[in-house]
């Protein structure tokens, strides 16, 4: 029995010797982040049918820190994680990080035990409309006919809209989203909602995608966040800041295109957030230039945003009066300052 | 002439039959005229050899997927090696011809460097069988490591995370055969045998296993097998899941191996333990031939259900033959190309299937069961 003890404390010492070392420190040594990722969700993360590699808004994010950390983007094993076993791959050390369309909720952060990055999509219940309708805002709505689907929260969602702002909308529910966006098509309903990224995936699906236009209201919150292992700060704040990053680039106007222009400025805030002066990196255990790492090989916010999400992409979601629009435009994007 | 007449005598014999014949072929016609005309017309089949590459080997690196190739071409030049030698078979005629047609059939399909790869593939088997008997006995068995060996090594400079699409399906399938027979064996032999021990260890694993759904033992030991290794060697999910596949398969095995035992005649025993063969030589030389050979049908079965249960890997993000397809509809260029992609998986399990039920049937003939 006291065998038994002893090496039960042995063991335990040993854990909790490999817990002081940060996941950034293993991550550093191992030259390569294994970063989690949604193998099938269009726009946010799929697999590109000529080169085999990843793509896609959260993809892009893994890269960021893969650039942040070692100045190439492609330092990134990516693992596919379904939704089931999203958070079991923290738990177990499978991956370091995880940037796979997850909602932040309260009991996530707590009871699930993982930790979680700056919110970078602000997904929510979006509706789409048909051009032809001359709709520009769900308020615009009065009377129209809006399907979804039944029992869901998306139902509910749109009956408190309805009666906040007395659209006196008639609701149609069917058992299948497919069968709304049928719906939608061939004239029975004015408007369809659900998730605004589950949305675009059937945009691009219809015969001629630019009949339909997403309106831009989001009406419940589903924050999307990468996330990460509880207790190892020194891991969470480079990822934090790393996120953050891209936010403050894209206030800055410091573009991949730019970002030769913008070494050279004078102005320090610029410099100091470059790492061209000042030690920023440092205390966050990353280089000093690893914001001008990041923006040189993935961009700043915007540019990931309008690669995959753009009116260019197949999934056109509309930034401009969203909640995903720089902070100084009315949206939720913002970053704490470099200093 | 002999149409008509034969259509006259039974499809059109008496008013009710006449009705009938006219109103299935309607029923045909309205039934399949929207599924030709959505094959024809307007399928995107071209979602299909676009992404060939990913439904076949998954996000491998595109500049090693001769690697794949490479263990395809050394499998068949083995097996027809192995297969000439023994039985002193020169290739067929339909055999070279065959090859023929396939590599003009999919030559359009794959990419211009590859090309050279699939002719050495379909030229493997038939060319195996031409050498076989030219190579002495002795050389055989050390042969076969060899290439067993190579099996091995050729696909271990990739990451097993990038391993996917039918690649991974057929790994997965040998390797859990591979592991879950002998193991299976064991089983049936534990459950069979007169040791208090191995019988009650056996029987409980045997329920146990089989009292839990697959989906459960895999996404257990996705999680659990890497606590019992050290944390550094940080073991590919692949062989994770590939254990817990076997231990399910394995007691499934155990059982249909068991029924085989247990229909050996009391006779065989008698006479086995008569002629002075101990325990295990009386297993060996006459039990165990004697169960497996009558319990053929059940363990293709078996080995046809790991074949189709292997899809069920995607939950824990490996990316097999089912879940890679439906990745493929998820790139933007193909969106709404489910159906195509999913007719195109259906038809590749179907033919793997199909070719083991014909190895099945060969396999007993071969061996004579049902006739002695």
């Amino acid at each position: 029995m006291r065998k038994l003890l002893v090496l039960l404390a042995v063991l335990s010492l040993g854990l909790l010797g490999f817990a002081q070392q940060s996941r950034l420190d293993v991550v550093k040594q191992r030259g390569k982040l294994i970063c989690g990722v949604n193998g099938g969700a269009p726009g946010f993360g799929f697999i590109n049918e000529k080169t085999g590699s990843y793509e896609g808004f959260d993809v892009d994010f893994c890269k960021a820190v893969a650039a942040a950390l070692f100045n190439d983007p492609n330092k990134v094993e990516y693992v596919a994680l379904t939704a089931k076993v999203r958070f079991n791959a923290i738990q177990t050390g499978k991956v370091d990080v995880v940037f796979r369309n997850t909602t932040v909720t309260t009991s996530r952060d707590g009871s699930v035990g993982v930790d979680f990055l700056p919110v970078n999509f602000y997904d929510g219940q979006g509706v789409m409309v048909r051009k032809d309708l001359g709709v520009k805002s769900v308020f615009d709505l009065k009377g129209a006919t809006v399907c979804t689907n039944q029992g869901t929260t998306t139902e509910k969602n749109w009956t408190d809209v309805d009666r906040a702002h007395h659209l006196g909308t008639k609701l149609i529910t069917f058992e299948d989203f497919s069968r709304s966006f049928d719906g939608l098509l061939s004239g029975r309903c004015d408007a369809i909602t659900t998730d605004k990224s589950g949305l675009v995936g059937w945009k691009a699906k219809a015969p001629n995608p630019d009949d339909l236009v997403i309106l831009p209201e989001t009406l419940s919150k589903e924050p999307l966040a990468g996330f990460t292992f509880q207790n190892d700060s020194k891991w969470r704040d480079a990822l934090t800041w790393i996120v953050y990053a891209t936010f403050q680039a894209e206030e800055f106007g410091i573009t991949q295109a730019n970002l030769s222009n913008m070494l050279k400025s004078t102005n320090p805030g610029i410099r100091r957030f470059l790492g061209v002066e000042g030690t920023l990196g440092e205390g966050l255990g990353l280089p000093n230039d690893f914001v001008a790492r990041v923006i040189k090989h993935v961009g700043n916010y915007g540019e990931i945003y309008n690669r995959h999400l753009g009116p260019d992409s197949p999934f056109f979601i509309p930034r401009a009066g969203s909640l995903n629009a720089p902070y100084s435009q009315g949206g939720l994007i913002y970053s704490p300052p470099f200093r | 002439m002999k149409a008509i007449n034969w259509a006259r005598e039974n499809l059109f014999n008496g008013v009710f039959n006449s009705v009938l014949t006219l109103v299935t072929l309607a029923f045909l016609y309205v039934s399949t005229k929207g599924i030709l005309h959505w094959a024809f017309y307007e399928a995107k089949w071209s979602v299909v050899p676009d992404n060939m590459r990913l439904l076949m080997v998954g996000p491998f690196p595109p500049e090693e997927v001769w690697r794949v190739w490479a263990m395809l071409v050394l499998t068949l030049l083995v097996a027809g090696l192995l297969y000439g030698n023994s039985t002193r078979v020169r290739p067929p005629l339909w055999m070279w011809a065959g090859a023929l047609v396939l590599y003009a059939l999919i030559w359009p399909a794959v990419f211009p460097s590859t090309r050279f790869w699939l002719a050495l593939a379909l030229l493997a088997l038939p060319a195996g069988m031409l050498l076989g008997p030219l190579v002495p006995r002795r050389f055989l068995t050390p042969l076969a490591a060899v290439a067993l060996i190579l099996l091995f090594v050729l696909p271990s400079a990739v990451n097993p995370n990038q391993w996917g699409g039918f690649f991974l399906t057929v790994l997965i399938t040998v390797g859990v055969s591979l592991m879950a027979f002998p193991f299976g064996l064991l089983l049936a032999l534990g459950r069979t045998g007169k040791l208090p021990v191995f019988r009650t260890l056996s029987v409980l694993y045997i329920e146990l296993i089989r009292g839990v759904p697959l989906v459960t033992v895999l996404f257990l030991s996705w999680i659990m097998v890497p606590l019992f290794v050290p944390e550094q060697w940080r073991l590919p999910d692949l062989i994770s899941v590939s254990i817990g596949f076997s231990m399910f398969a394995a007691a499934y095995l155990a059982e249909y191996v068991r029924g085989g035992i247990q229909g050996v005649p009391k006779g065989q025993y008698e006479a086995a333990w008569a002629l002075g063969l101990s325990g295990s030589q009386s297993a060996r030389f006459i039990i165990l031939p004697q169960a497996i050979r009558s319990v053929i049908p059940a363990l293709i079965g078996q080995e046809i259900a790991i074949f189709k249960d292997t899809s069920l890997v995607y939950i824990l993000g490996l990316f097999d033959l089912l879940y890679m397809a439906l990745t493929v509809t998820k790139n933007p260029k193909y969106l709404g190309t489910d159906r195509e992609v999913l007719l195109f998986v259906m038809f590749v399990y179907f033919v793997g299937a199909a070719l083991m039920s014909y190895a099945s049937r060969r396999l007993e003939r071969a061996m004579g069961l049902g006739t002695r």
